[in-house]
């Protein structure tokens, strides 16, 4: 206590530990709410700068790149290899190397391109670190020599084989290197976190630095990779309605389909795309039983129709796990699977990447050595956007096809899969 | 540099009391949007059964229209699945993501005018604080509407939610880090989880009291000056039946701030489904984390 000049007594306190609390609660306020987007957003707009960051970013499984470049940039990039063979150039540097070509290709899509035999990409930032002087713009056999060093380096450093490790980390050490990479997935393996070869858990563990940095160069080429590597949710199935405008077998109106329709009979098992969490299994008038799943990188799959829900929301499910099984359950006009994939909550054409049958998305001998002209972007499904229909609309004709089997079904699924003889169906959604 | 740490420390002591109200204000944010974070879910969840149901009313008021012969079954059908067609799935997602949004700002602003309550800090000692405290506070509860009863609780609830929700976001990296100096997974997690109740503890002594003082006083305010109003107003009308207006004013006084059982229910529901910073484990409590196995 001391006195002031009056002589009265002041009783003095101290105020530091108050202090540095309150300075971690408002970083905690500025990162975990959405105040600090909105205040951030003001501060720019105030600036006259036209970007913003999102305001919904910090509510759990909103964290996607809906707004970010990231999203953008690989969507586009994906246009480049999304339909057709791959190019010879890029098939022989992933053999010789014995890579995946899928890596290889991502890669080449987001940052390179290929031009006849001429095939590169830029560096990613510590490719140097794999490839002694491998800087600026390298050819893909170089890219595929640093990918198989980056697999070899992380199975020497976490102690496996390099076939153990996924295409997606070496992907991704290629980018941060692998010490901060051997370093985060250890920190999350050691907090007990699922799926910690996945970018989306590991990456919390990345410094600030790091993760605003090399990492968003990665995840461009990872979401890429990703969307390569879909699987198909039902294989040897054909499908009896594709994503796009058509005539509604219902209502008659002309109208954008933001699924693709998969003509599965009642109780067919129903794979999960790619790795993730299930966001949402539910019920709808439309859409039946349901099961949304979140991939990260702002990858997302839905499963409509569903007769049983094989899932529990908010579990963390692999690539082709069961997630549940088809049937007719809400607006349809018999049993079949609508999936609908989007990005950057898009609806896009599922049929266009990954696995899809009919998508020559694969290691077959390419008719030339250039990477097919980019197709149009995947179209954009309005939310409510409706029309009359012409006056002479016909009826949806495959809506009265008979089930048929998949002409270009992938090598790997059964026989027994192929040729379900289904009524036909299709989601009046 | 002993003496510029106490130069420091008791310089910043001199705004304590705005330092411990902005870090309640702090706390709350956090809790609130904690408490967003479930309601997102909880809306989606509402607004997919409400959707359901609405169709089918629908559906089934179209098909006995066509039925009695007032609409041709093919049109029935287009109406129906028209209709159930207006809000899809993404536009469920949206919706619900917005409103929580719009209920988390909501509920700032609505709370931030209740935390805003004043406290006398001029005794010489820390018992003549604590007995001008106890005397303001005493005058404050002389009379009870729902938002001096509630006001404090739902704050109090969404401090807490706000301080597990900081808590949670220093537990992952101090299990990380300890992890690597303790043999066991399971003795660091129990340790963190231990670690991070007690920065909750840490925070609600620091911050809650305070901020939980201030309430109870604004609310007293809030509730006196809104009763000065109804008294003004009623002398300046007059009224065929006194003895209803008296009653009518009444009870428009006790449920003053009806608004905070909608917050209670959204403070609750938030301190217990979770936090927006949990990663992989999804919903389980701070409490829960302690003793769990990995």
């Amino acid at each position: 206590m001391t006195q002031d000049a009056s002589g009265k007594i002041i009783r003095r306190r101290r105020g530091l530990f108050d202090f540095l609390l309150l300075l971690g609660l408002g970083y905690g306020v500025y990162a975990a709410t959405p105040i600090g987007a909105v205040t951030e957003t003001a501060i720019r707009v105030a600036r006259g700068q036209k970007d913003h960051p999102s305001w919904f970013a910090t509510f759990r499984g909103r964290d996607t790149a809906a707004a970010s470049s990231t999203g953008m940039v690989a969507t586009a990039a994906l246009g480049q290899l999304a339909r057709g063979s791959l190019p010879l150039a890029l098939q022989k540097a992933a053999a010789d190397h014995d890579v995946d070509a899928d890596a290889l290709a991502a890669l080449v899509a987001v940052r390179g391109a290929c031009d006849g035999a001429a095939c590169g990409a830029d560096a990613p930032d510590k490719l140097s670190m794999f490839v002694p002087g491998a800087n600026g713009r390298v050819d893909v056999d170089i890219l595929a020599s640093g990918l198989q060093a980056a697999k070899l380096a992380l199975a020497t450093a976490t102690q496996t084989t390099s076939a153990a490790i996924g295409d997606e980390l070496a992907l991704e050490a290629l980018f941060v290197g692998t010490p901060a990479l051997v370093l985060a997935v250890e920190q999350a393996r050691r907090s007990a976190l699922d799926g910690v070869d996945d970018v989306e858990v590991h990456s919390a563990f990345f410094s600030p630095g790091q993760r605003r940095g090399p990492l968003q160069g990665a995840l461009a080429v990872l979401l890429v990779h990703r969307l390569r590597t879909l699987a198909w949710p039902a294989d040897g199935f054909r499908i009896s309605s594709p994503f796009g405008e058509r005539v509604h077998p219902v209502t008659g109106l002309v109208r954008l389909h933001n699924g693709t329709d998969i003509a599965t009979p009642t109780g067919t098992p129903l794979k999960a795309a790619h790795n993730g969490i299930v966001k949402r299994a539910s019920v709808d008038s439309i859409s039946g039983n349901y099961v949304v799943l979140d991939h990260g990188l702002g990858v997302q799959t839905t499963y409509c129709h569903l007769s049983e829900i094989d899932s529990v929301e908010k579990r963390r499910i692999a690539r082709t796990d069961i997630i549940g099984r088809s049937g007719s359950t809400g607006r349809v006009t018999g049993p079949h699977l609508h999936y609908i994939l989007r990005v950057n909550a898009t609806a896009v054409d599922a049929e266009q990447y990954g696995r899809a049958p009919g998508n020559s998305n694969t290691l077959t001998p390419p008719p030339s050595t250039s990477i097919p002209p980019p197709p149009p972007p995947p179209p954009v499904v309005p939310t409510k956007k409706k029309s009359k229909p012409p006056p002479t609309a016909p009826a949806a004709p495959e809506e009265s096809a008979p089930a048929a089997p998949v002409e270009s079904a992938p090598a790997a699924s059964p026989p027994a899969e192929v040729a379900p003889a289904v009524e036909p169906a299709t989601s009046t959604g | 540099m002993f003496r510029l740490f106490n130069a420091v420390s008791f310089g910043l002591g001199s705004w304590r009391t705005l330092i411990r109200r902005l870090g309640g204000l702090a706390l709350i944010v956090m809790g609130v949007h904690a408490a967003a974070d479930v309601l997102d879910n909880l809306a989606r969840d509402l607004l997919d059964h409400l959707d359901l149901v609405v169709d089918e009313g629908v559906a089934g008021l179209l098909g006995w229209l066509s039925s009695v012969g007032g609409l041709t079954p093919d049109a029935a059908v287009a109406s129906i699945d028209d209709f159930a067609s207006l809000v899809d799935l993404a536009e469920k997602d949206w919706l619900a993501l917005r409103l929580a949004f719009a209920t988390e700002l909501l509920l700032d602003v609505l709370l931030l005018d209740l935390c805003w309550g004043s406290r006398v800090f001029d005794g010489e000692t820390l018992l003549d604080d604590l007995k001008r405290s106890a005397e303001q506070l005493r005058r404050s509860l002389t009379s009870f509407d729902l938002e001096r009863v509630l006001g404090p609780i739902v704050l109090g609830i969404f401090a807490v939610g706000g301080a597990v929700l900081a808590a949670l976001a220093l537990e992952q990296p101090f299990r990380a880090a300890l992890a690597t100096v303790v043999p066991g997974l399971l003795v660091a997690s129990n340790v963190a989880a231990a670690a991070a109740i007690l920065v909750v503890a840490v925070l609600v002594w620091r911050f809650v009291p305070e901020l939980l003082h201030g309430a109870i006083v604004r609310a007293h305010v809030r509730g006196e000056r809104a009763r000065a109003k109804q008294e003004r107003r009623r002398a300046a009308q007059k009224t065929r039946w006194p003895r209803v207006a008296v009653v009518v004013d009444g009870l428009r006084r006790v449920f003053r701030g009806g608004w905070l059982v909608l917050a209670l229910f959204v403070a609750v529901t938030g301190l217990l489904g979770g936090t927006s910073m949990e990663q992989g484990s999804g919903g389980a409590g701070l409490v829960q984390r302690l003793g769990a196995t990995p």
